[in-house]
């Protein structure tokens, strides 16, 4: 009885979480079609959808590790890399594209997977390890290409920048088909054990949950996601860069906050990660729709980095006092009670 | 009755003090020692330095020379005014991940101000004091908030480099003004010792002094080793975290203004090859990466040791790349040694 109960009430707090990401995108996105009507033709929502894909795989990734209580700041070179091996290979081997495309989610997952390692088995503190894998992977991804360049086929690019039909965005049907497997994941044994994880370690090793395993399973997933996030990028430029996935070490954390997933572990979704990517993917729109330079961009990024930092602590405070309140009305009824009574006979 | 109830107790009371106050002061000396001699890193990497300069002779026939020597002074001088700044941070148990964008920002408002007719030290002053602006910043929302370190530096950098950006539209170089070329262009030494090996030892003193001999330095211990205990211990825990990223960033912006007198200029991307090494060196000097436990001479030996590293690199012709991931196989290696130190004790 207990566990469902704690389970419902996690999903519940989880599903408002990803309601109000969504709305704020929503809001945000009817408002620049507004200042800007173009932005309601299909063609445009396509191309949103398309930039938008690999900052919602990179910060599902992040997500991911933040749910159990770590970083993971490898988000970065492990983009780079992708992106640099698929933009070589493919352009050496064009018709095998998407078995490079197979082998580098492979890449990805063995990169996460060494991460975990070091993370669980090892001991390492999360952000030293995976700064240093970043710095490592970033500087293979120079040594491969030292200058952008590269090229992914037109076949393999326009497949997952397209449609079905003339309507369907391909990468539509990718976060979909992403979010419903979060959806299996996160209610699986492994999804429900990371969230016990993030919401205390020493609880969940006392109640027999084989943290390291799960550990390593989440770095792993998140190396995946990255690696994925690195192939969308690819496709969405149609070339390589050795840089490319440096902007993304501050992005994909701003979304993950944009989509209220808790910094300190054990709350989260990678659904609200993608409605925060999005709402992310909007914000630039405007200030090119006002007219506003470009490098104003970075600074406006910033700023709404350290707002979106403010809303999972607004939301845990407004959560914490109303959980309190609950608490109060059910647990706390027998007290309450008698203590008025007290008042009452004094 | 009354005499007999005190006197007892008054007793007992002042024998467990006595008592107390010795464990707790072989507890402060312990803990006092850990940290400055505790660690073998410090004497490890200084011997690692000593051997890395005839080694040297394995990546060029041309090395070791007097100019190996004094070219690791001087740009080991860089990163150990650099790594000052970051590795106080990690001591308090943050990151500094806004090194870059206070060394542009710094070296940009010296130059322009200088260029604008002031004179070299007010400017550079002036522009130390701009770009270490990012650093209070940093400072503020970390210690008013839980937010994490690296996201809160990567951020305001951000803003800071934006805006630099912004203001520079057009004219983001500059050059350094005369008086602060000549620090490294060999014409100034002070008796025999060429200036920027002066300089270095200033750094090194400055340095030690504030990290082991001052208020701000111990507190940042205490910080470092548990914040919870720090309030306890009547540690000031906010304004000391706004010191201490505040101070950080002032070394950075020093280093930005020196960096810019050795390069005769600068652009906006001065300093973003630097954040890497900063993080390195702090981690191989033996400090841990999850703060309360450092010391400066050990991140200086390694700023040089990194530094004679990165010349031999060099000189072999190795791309940036290996460079960096070799920065990156540095930080693990230290990372599993500071690992496997822990373990033993």
């Amino acid at each position: 009885m207990k566990p469902r109960q704690s389970r419902r009430a996690l999903s519940d707090n989880s599903k408002a979480t990803v309601g109000i990401a969504a709305g704020i995108f929503v809001l945000l996105y009817l408002l620049l079609t507004l200042v800007s009507p173009i932005s309601a033709t299909s063609f445009i929502i396509n191309n949103f959808i398309v930039l938008t894909t690999p900052l919602a795989f990179a910060a599902s990734g992040v997500t991911l590790v933040l749910l159990i209580g770590g970083f993971d700041l490898s988000v970065a070179g492990s983009i780079s890399l992708s992106n640099v091996i698929a933009a070589t290979t493919m352009a050496a081997h064009p018709h095998s594209s998407w078995g490079i495309a197979c082998l580098v989610l492979v890449m990805g997952a063995v990169i996460g997977l060494v991460n975990g390692v070091c993370v669980a088995v090892f001991g390492l503190p999360a952000l030293g390890v995976t700064l240093s894998t970043n710095f490592i992977l970033a500087g293979i991804a120079l040594a491969v290409l030292p200058a952008p360049g590269g090229s992914v086929p037109a076949a393999f690019a326009s497949v997952l920048s397209g449609t079905i039909g003339g309507t369907i965005p391909v990468a539509l049907l990718a976060l979909v088909g992403f979010s419903l497997l979060w959806l299996l994941f996160i209610k699986s044994r492994t999804g429900m054990s990371a969230l016990a994880i993030g919401g205390d370690v020493k609880a969940a090793r006392l109640s027999g949950i084989a943290v390291r395993r799960v550990q390593i399973v989440v770095y792993a997933l998140a190396g995946l996601c990255y690696a994925a996030a690195g192939l969308y990028f690819s496709a969405l430029t149609a070339t390589g860069s050795p840089t490319s996935g440096s902007s993304f070490l501050l992005t994909a954390f701003a979304a993950a906050a944009l989509g209220f997933v808790s910094f300190r572990g054990g709350r989260g979704s990678a659904i609200g990660a993608i409605f925060g990517a999005a709402t992310l993917t909007v914000i630039p729109k405007f200030l090119f729709a006002w007219g506003i330079a470009d490098f104003w961009v970075g600074a406006f990024q910033g700023l709404v980095i350290l707002v979106a930092l403010t809303i999972p602590w607004l939301t845990t405070k407004i959560a914490g006092l109303r959980k309190r309140d609950g608490e109060e009305v059910t647990v706390g009824s027998g007290p309450t009670q008698s203590i008025s009574a007290m008042a009452e006979t004094a | 009755m009354q005499p007999v109830n005190v006197q007892p107790s008054d007793g007992s009371g002042s024998a467990v003090l006595a008592e107390h106050s010795t464990t707790s002061r072989l507890a402060t000396i312990k803990t006092l020692l850990q940290p400055v001699l505790g660690k073998l890193a410090v004497p490890a990497v200084w011997a690692l330095v000593l051997v890395m300069i005839p080694l040297s002779r394995l990546f060029s026939s041309y090395f070791p020379s007097w100019s190996l020597v004094s070219n690791t002074i001087t740009l080991g001088l860089f990163l150990t005014v650099i790594s000052f700044g970051q590795g106080l941070v990690i001591l308090s148990g943050g990151i500094d991940l806004s090194v870059p964008s206070v060394i542009a920002v710094a070296a940009f408002f010296t130059g322009s101000l200088a260029s604008s007719g002031w004179a070299t030290i007010p400017a550079a002053i002036c522009g130390v004091a701009i770009g270490s602006l990012i650093g209070l910043v940093n400072g503020l929302i970390i210690a008013r908030s839980t937010f994490p370190p690296f996201i809160v530096t990567l951020a305001v950098s951000t803003i800071g480099s934006a805006l630099l950006l912004g203001i520079s539209a057009g004219k983001p170089g500059q050059t350094a003004p005369s008086g602060l070329s000549s620090l490294f262009d060999g014409s100034l030494s002070i008796a025999g010792i060429p200036f920027s090996a002066v300089l270095l030892l200033l750094a090194i003193l400055v340095g030690s002094w504030i990290q082991f001999r001052t208020r701000l330095g111990r507190r940042t211990y205490a910080i470092g080793n548990s914040p919870q205990a720090a309030v306890y211990a009547g540690v000031r825990v906010r304004i000391t975290l706004v010191m201490v990223y505040w101070l950080a960033a002032i070394g950075y912006g020093i280093a930005g203004v020196l960096l810019m007198g050795y390069g005769s200029g600068s652009d906006l991307n001065l300093g973003a090859t630097w954040l890497l090494p900063s993080i390195a060196v702090v981690v191989v000097g033996g400090s841990s990466i999850a703060g309360g436990n450092g010391n400066y001479l050990g991140t200086v030996g390694a700023a040089l040791l990194i530094t004679i590293i990165g010349i031999d690199i060099n000189a072999v012709g190795l791309s940036q790349g290996f460079k960096q991931a070799l920065y990156g196989a540095v930080i693990f290696i230290a990372l599993v040694l500071g690992r496997l130190g822990r373990g033993r004790e």
